[in-house]
């Protein structure tokens, strides 16, 4: 069995010099990642960074329970979510109820080329921290960190047609706003 | 696919330009903020109010969040909650509760995984776990006594019987020498 925590072996006793690097080598591999997460859905480096600290400082805490078998990156987003949707409860920042129905054929025309032209870092950045939480939350997921819909419907707790929707929401959602801001 | 969804057939380019679009990096003092902890610095865990036994209760239900936490705050209990399974971990190796009330059904890890972690962790073992579910077939009960569920109860559940269960726990919880029989049975 394997174990992540640092300092724990799975029965625990005997640190094994050898799980610090293991979770150095974690770190490199997701840190960077989460952090961008967060710079998409907050729109604020600073933000970012703290939430990015909190949820490894939470990670720590839980992997050392966990003796074999989670997908850990999974879990790390979970821990993630979970630490963004706190701060959003804090905040009070705007939280859409998902009220549409789910069986929606995908009529809307591709994006055209000048939307996709148009496509700048800090102005995408603005209508992405600007969708309805749940549909930014599921673009994010989706398109920054290329989950699979399965893996974002089992982080989210929702089927799997719904990641597909709220994906599709904010596909539409953002194009309008960047048509928008294009003028 | 099912067709019935929406798909994702002329946005292909649309997100390939979202993901070609300059990425923040991260500050380069974020790396060691992100290392685990040394051993030899465990978190201070806050205490209970004096004389008070602290309930995690999880559930991902509001309202059955609410209805277990008045019932058990009325009966002198600090109760804290989480809405998943992953903030219950987080949340039970941060206040160290004495006791868990653990919903089934739950997004991300559910409470037969979370109680087989708590379980299986030396440190957490001994603290009793009430598991509450809606699937009351032979195979789910029998997986949670077989994971060391501590008390089972179905809903819809009465809270006073809640109550009254997590009191007769609690009332034990400092003399080892009782093991949750059933658990020790089906060992």
């Amino acid at each position: 069995m394997f174990c992540l925590h640092p300092e724990r072996t799975v029965s625990g006793s005997h640190p094994d010099p050898t799980r610090r690097e293991l979770c150095e080598e974690f770190v490199d591999a997701h840190y960077p990642a989460i952090y961008r997460f967060f710079v998409w859905l907050t729109n604020n480096p600073d933000t970012a960074a703290d939430l990015t600290q909190e949820t490894f400082a939470a990670f720590w805490e839980t992997a050392g329970s966990l003796a074999e078998g989670p997908d850990w990156k999974l879990w790390l987003y979970g821990i993630a979510r979970n630490r963004w949707r706190k701060r959003c409860r804090a905040g009070a920042r705007r939280t859409d109820p998902l009220d549409a129905a789910l069986e929606l054929p995908d009529t809307a025309p591709a994006p055209g080329d000048a939307v996709i032209a148009s496509l700048e870092a800090e102005a995408t950045a603005r209508a992405v921290a600007d969708l309805p939480a749940d549909y930014r939350e599921a673009l994010v997921l989706r398109v920054f960190q290329e989950l699979t819909y399965a893996q974002i419907a089992g982080l989210l707790g929702i089927g799997e047609g719904l990641a597909r929707w709220r994906t599709h929401q904010a596909r539409r959602l953002l194009r309008a706003a960047l048509q928008e801001e294009e003028g | 696919m099912d067709r019935r969804y929406p798909n994702e057939a002329g946005w292909e380019t649309f997100d390939a330009a979202l993901r070609g679009l300059e990425h923040p990096e991260p500050p380069l003092s974020l790396r060691e903020r992100c290392l685990p902890p040394a051993a030899s610095a465990p978190p201070a865990v806050p205490s209970a109010a004096k004389g008070a036994r602290r309930i995690l209760v999880v559930d991902d239900e509001p309202s059955i969040r609410r209805l277990i936490q008045v019932q058990l705050e009325r009966a002198g209990y600090e109760v804290v909650v989480a809405v998943d399974g992953i903030e219950a971990l987080e949340t039970f190796h941060r206040l160290r509760p004495d006791l868990v009330v653990l919903d089934v059904m739950m997004p991300g890890p559910d409470g037969f995984r979370v109680l087989q972690i708590l379980k299986d962790d030396p440190r957490t073992a001994a603290v009793p776990v009430v598991m509450l579910t809606a699937r009351s077939g032979d195979d789910h009960v029998r997986q949670g006594w077989q994971e060391g569920v501590d008390f089972y109860m179905s809903k819809p559940f009465n809270p006073a019987e809640l109550r009254t269960v997590v009191d007769r726990m609690v009332a034990v919880l400092d003399t080892p020498e009782n093991p949750p029989p059933l658990r020790r049975w089906l060992k």
